[in-house]
């Protein structure tokens, strides 16, 4: 990580808040105090790739829309044809990965941005393969997808060639919103 | 039982990915998906409940696998698929509500590997 940048802790700092989380909320309940040996990954944040990304609007937007579609797709192939959530999730991130990279040899801007997306699809689709519980209504959809458009627009050029990044970012998305909306209550 | 199959499943998903990846050079997305998609339907249409964890536990190891080759070797993915499997094993009743767990699972096993490659081979120089 380049330190001489300060914003470069920006992305850190998000993937640190969603592993702490994740730690507390998921891993604590079930191993109890060995959960204390979640700090060595910790220790790997110096040495990841970590780059903070500058909002732009238009890339923003695709990213939510992207995050929205992968998201809406997965809940609608688990209701409508009763599948598992591990299922529907493989079955969007399939369709997602055959979006062509180019047109005919070309890499038209527009290709470009679509394919770009096809991350955040499956980003999306990880954040659908949530317990229908946490969804009380569309509005719970809609705050999880704009949460993880922003998540994934701000990740996007950190933690380069770590896998579990995608999924970070979908259980970040949704975790963010469950522990607001309890904490609301 | 299951942890053998657990073991089986966590190889399978992780080095199966990176596999796919390094070999037919599909992106780490396709790799991913298309893995887990071919593993999780005959559960699908079988009905296969009791073996309902193996398409988790493969669908999970194949994001360890989704890492580059630059950052990882194959010795590596085993190792950080183990590890995933491992916690996987011990967690799995807090895993299934909320989406992405599998994926930030993934995520630490991987980021485990990075610090302990890096530290022994700080070590080995230090010798």
């Amino acid at each position: 990580m380049d330190q001489t940048n300060k914003l470069n802790y920006i992305p850190l700092l998000t993937i640190g808040i969603i592993h702490c989380l994740f730690l507390w909320l998921i891993i604590f309940p079930a191993i109890g105090w060995f959960t204390v040996l979640g700090i060595i990954p910790i220790f790997g944040y110096k040495l990841i790739p970590v780059k903070y990304t500058n909002f732009n609007f238009i890339e923003l937007f695709t990213d939510i829309i992207s995050f929205g579609l992968g998201m809406f797709l997965t809940i609608w192939v688990i209701i409508k044809f009763s599948t598992s959530s591990v299922f529907s999730a493989a079955l969007i991130g399939t369709f997602a990965a055959f979006i062509p990279n180019t047109v005919l040899g070309l890499k038209p801007k527009t290709i470009k941005k679509i394919s770009h997306g096809k991350l955040a699809i499956y980003a999306g689709a990880f954040a659908g393969m949530t317990s229908f519980e946490y969804f009380t209504s569309v509005s719970s959809i809609i705050y999880i997808t704009i949460t993880g458009g922003i998540l994934y627009h701000l990740l996007q050029n950190s933690v380069t060639g770590i896998g579990g990044k995608l999924g970070s970012i979908g259980f970040g998305a949704t975790i963010i919103y469950i522990s607001i909306q309890q904490f609301i209550s | 039982m299951t942890a053998l199959i657990t073991i089986i499943c966590s190889i399978t998903g992780g080095l199966g990915t990176f596999l796919c990846t390094k070999k037919l050079r599909w992106h780490p997305l396709k790799s991913s998906a298309i893995l887990s998609l071919i593993i999780a339907t005959p559960f699908e249409i079988l009905n296969l409940d009791t073996y309902a964890y193996i398409p988790i536990i493969v669908f999970g190891a194949s994001f360890v696998g989704m890492s580059s080759n630059k950052v990882f070797n194959k010795t590596q993915v085993i190792i950080a698929s183990l590890l995933f499997g491992g916690l996987h094993f011990l967690c799995a009743s807090n895993f299934n509500f909320i989406g992405g767990t599998l994926g930030t699972t993934a995520c630490l096993s991987c980021l485990s590997i990075i610090v302990l490659v890096n530290y022994s081979k700080e070590a080995k120089a230090n010798l």
